[in-house]
């Protein structure tokens, strides 16, 4: 008993073995495939696209190219986080209302991606056509999850506070709010790594000044498939360490949550 | 002094559960309301303190009664801890201070002391129904209701909770309502035992009295053997 408490998640335990073992095989792999195309164009070997890599750290563009996709993968985020609770919260606890607005979330969630940047294209200026995608493609995820946490309150939870003769105020605070915490989480990781490949995608074709997507598409256009790759991993990098940073902020919420 | 239900009718789910039954619940005792599963205990226990309407009678003994509640589960909040359940149910009543001193107080009477900033799922289901009896007497109830609290818990830990419950409950005097389906837990707690009829609608059969303390009979229940075999004759088993 007393183990489990000291017991860090195992995220924080030192399992960096395994992580790097995968690491080696994915490049080994990499190496091999590209040994045998032998063709730059095709696949850039991982030394190349590692060279490319320190290539444009270096260049000035490169934080405010970063940034830039940040900062619209955050916005994107931050509105569809406080719409979907918001309209999550409101058809968790109202039947007509969920009635009303489920169809709507459904549509959301099944328009095409490409449908969403299209339309967004002709609606907005081009650096905001990523954000309005990725709040698109996030909010029925935080929603959703939303209400399916109101759902799932604890009825015979509900019925103790009752009993008990709690405050409702205290009641959504104490017992609504910390239910709802474990789905919201779940949403919030999904939904900012969905929201993150949608901005790119967006950028592509809406092409910023400065975004990861636009790069991606100019490096294209000039068949720089080494700076393809090395855009792609900074991509995945970022998209990695906003996820890590998720996890334990959750791992810190949710404390009392016990550890699978 | 009693709480009287008078002439209780009630329908669940298009079924007559309880047809003008008449009980008069003893204040400061401990009263059992034994019978087999099914038979709309946990009903009554609703009605009683007004989670459910009756349909006709008269409850008004129980009316703007205060109460608290022991169920089968424990029913406490996973994210709080061992201090934070039962701080939960005294925040709204006492100022800040004195709910620490009366959480801290019923931790320390339920043997949790050294659990206190323990989650729940860091503690056995035993000790989590512990904490589930030290938040109902923590809360100054004037009725404690137990729907079959020690119902599914192994024969060991059963005796244990039982003593728990046996002090603390001595020591406050409460009236309680305890529902159970188990001979002996009737015999080993109630101060007065009503039988509930298998039957539906159900009635009581049968009532009985018994004078040794509880403390007493925890040790050596041989003397409540005929008694027990009185009470068994009257649920056929």
């Amino acid at each position: 008993m007393k183990t489990s408490i000291t017991k860090k998640p195992s995220f924080l335990r030192y399992e960096g073995i395994y992580t790097l073992i995968s690491f080696l095989v994915l490049l080994a792999a990499w190496k091999v495939v590209s040994v045998i195309i032998s063709s730059e164009i095709i696949l850039p070997s991982p030394e190349d696209t590692t060279i490319s890599m320190l290539k444009l750290i270096r260049t000035k563009e490169f934080f405010i190219i970063i940034l830039s996709s940040f900062q619209r993968g955050l916005l994107g985020f931050i509105i569809s986080f406080i719409l979907g609770i918001f309209f999550g919260f409101l058809s968790g606890l109202s039947r007509v209302f969920r009635r009303i607005f489920e169809p709507f979330l459904s549509v959301i969630r099944t328009t095409p991606v490409i449908t969403v940047i299209l339309i967004a294209l002709i609606w907005f200026k081009a650096n905001n056509v990523p954000v309005f995608a990725s709040f698109l493609m996030a909010f029925p995820i935080i929603c959703t999850n939303v209400i399916e946490g109101i759902d799932n309150v604890d009825q015979k939870i509900l019925e103790m506070a009752k009993i008990f003769r709690i405050k409702k105020s205290r009641v959504i605070k104490e017992i609504y709010i910390p239910s709802l915490v474990p789905f919201l989480a779940a949403a919030v990781s999904s939904a900012f790594g969905i929201g993150w490949k949608v901005v790119i995608a967006a950028e592509v074709l809406s092409q910023p000044k400065y975004a990861i997507g636009t790069s991606l598409q100019t490096s294209k256009i000039y068949l720089n498939i080494n700076d393809v790759f090395a855009w792609t991993i900074y991509a995945i990098l970022i998209g990695y360490i906003i996820e890590r940073i998720i996890r334990f902020a959750e791992y810190k919420t949710i404390k009392w949550k016990k550890e699978k | 002094m009693s709480l009287e239900i008078k002439k209780l009718e009630k329908s669940y789910q298009g079924k007559v559960v309880f047809n003008e039954i008449d009980i008069s619940i003893k204040e400061k005792k401990i009263n059992c309301l034994l019978g087999v599963s099914g038979i709309g205990k946990t009903t009554l226990l609703n009605a009683i303190c007004g989670l459910i309407p009756i349909d006709s009678g008269d409850i008004s003994d129980f009316k703007n009664k205060s109460f608290s509640f022991i169920f089968q589960e424990p029913r406490i909040l996973n994210w709080k801890t061992v201090y934070g359940n039962i701080n939960f149910v005294l925040k709204d009543i006492y100022d800040k201070n004195h709910a620490d001193v009366v959480t801290k107080k019923y931790i320390s009477m339920v043997g949790l002391p050294e659990y206190a900033n323990y989650y729940p799922y860091q503690i056995s289901g035993g000790m989590q129904q512990r904490v589930a009896i030290a938040r109902a007497f923590a809360y100054p109830s004037e009725i404690l209701i137990m729907d079959e609290p020690f119902k599914s818990l192994d024969f060991k830990l059963k005796k244990n909770l039982m003593e728990s419950f046996i002090n603390l409950w001595d020591k406050d005097r409460r009236t309680v309502i305890f529902v159970t389906h188990d001979l002996d837990e009737a015999v080993c707690l109630g101060d007065n035992i009503f039988v509930l009829d298998e039957s539906m609608p159900s009635f009581i059969k049968k009532e009985i009295c018994i004078i040794l303390p509880q403390n007493e009979r925890l040790s050596d229940h041989s003397i409540l053997n005929n008694i027990k075999i009185e009470l068994a004759d009257s649920l056929n088993i």
